[in-house]
């Protein structure tokens, strides 16, 4: 692999095709989304200890 | 944008203006989930069996066998059904193995893999224990690695499931939905040990039910809030519908649980409502991803403006 194979021209904005404008690879944003889980999860973790802290039955 | 046909080479306007194109012909730009209502409820169950890890094992650590008791066989209920689930969306028993033939961190569907079988394994052994008092050293083991490890995880990672897409209401809430999911699967797994368990020895579960009502409440406020227009299908139509639902037995079901929740009837009716508020909530984020997937003003509308501010495009 390694250069451009074929291209191909667009003539007029990319949504006329069906093509996103500006298209994301939504993968680069994986390492906030893990964290934010993360941080989701570790609330989870608080509740239920608080749960707990305001007695055991 | 360019204009009008007419007025550019100097020709009569015509009678019917040039849309803005939106996309060739109005077709969706993109391709759309392809999972079937099954995730939604394996949403739903994860949550429910998720929350319910650390809420036992709370309860282990606290002396209250009783309610540890009944709060592992709820996961282990949930923990069967949901490959069920699974695998009934992928079609046959075998590629649920071959999801496990690897563990790829960039993949969020293997990562929960791992995560499910993990859960199956601890939250077997935890509710054996706590049933038949076998394996007492190794299920005090697999209960502390289900409710620290295992369950919290399995009841977020379906939040980066979805916002690891490029269906704009989910990647758009990114930040908020793990949050969402969070809150809902506590208020699910508080409600249903508020349900099943006497109430004498459920305070813990009621309580866990409000907190959880309550970060789920908040959270999905934030996230609709934040999202502008990118929620409107969160807003609209039949995810409206479950959204607006979703709200109302919530926030029912906890004011039941934590007024009334010391009579049996009440508890079980109040429980009840909470997890359907929560299974809601879950079917009206995954509806809305497809009604954001399906009409491409959501997919070009934000990126439009990206490049209209002159932003690099290609990333």
């Amino acid at each position: 692999v390694g250069g451009t194979g074929a291209f191909f021209l667009l003539l007029d904005d990319p949504e006329v095709y069906g093509l996103p404008p500006a298209p994301k690879v939504t993968t680069r944003d994986l390492g906030e989304m893990w964290r934010s889980a993360g941080a989701a999860a570790l609330a989870m973790g608080v509740g239920v200890a608080a749960a707990f802290a305001g007695g055991r039955r | 944008m360019t204009p009008p046909r007419g007025e550019r080479d100097g020709s009569a306007p015509r009678v019917v203006p040039d849309a803005d194109p939106v996309s060739y012909y109005g077709r969706p730009i993109l391709k759309g989930p392809v999972w079937h209502a099954d995730i939604a409820w394996y949403l739903f169950v994860g949550g429910v069996t998720g929350a319910s890890c650390p809420l036992a094992l709370g309860a282990e650590l606290v002396g209250n066998e009783a309610l540890a008791k009944r709060v592992w066989p709820t996961a282990l209920l949930g923990i069967t059904i949901s490959p069920i689930l699974l695998i009934k969306d992928l079609g046959r028993p075998q590629r649920f193995l071959n999801m496990l033939r690897v563990f790829k961190v960039t993949s969020p569907m293997s990562v929960g893999s791992w995560i499910a079988t993990g859960t199956g394994a601890t939250v077997g052994l935890a509710a054996v224990r706590s049933q038949l008092g076998w394996f007492p050293r190794a299920g005090r083991v697999a209960g502390l690695a289900a409710g620290l490890g295992f369950g919290p995880g399995l009841a977020t990672y379906t939040a980066v499931l979805l916002a690891d897409t490029t269906v704009p209401v989910w990647h758009g809430a990114r930040r908020e939905l793990p949050f969402v999911f969070a809150g809902s699967a506590m208020a699910s797994a508080g409600g249903a040990a508020t349900a099943l368990t006497p109430a004498s020895i459920a305070g813990p579960a009621r309580r866990l039910t409000a907190l959880g009502a309550v970060l789920e409440l908040a959270a999905a406020h934030r996230m609709e809030s934040r999202l502008g227009e990118l929620g409107e299908p969160l807003r609209e139509g039949r995810p409206g519908t479950y959204a607006k639902a979703a709200k109302a037995l919530t926030g029912i079901g906890t004011l039941a649980v934590a007024a009334g929740g010391s009579r049996r009837a009440v508890a079980v009716a109040g429980g009840a409502a909470v997890m359907a508020g929560s299974a809601f909530e879950r079917f009206a984020v995954f509806r809305a991803g497809f009604a954001s997937a399906a009409d491409p003003k959501y997919t070009v509308g934000p990126q439009r403006r990206l490049v209209e501010a002159g932003a690099s495009v290609g990333t």
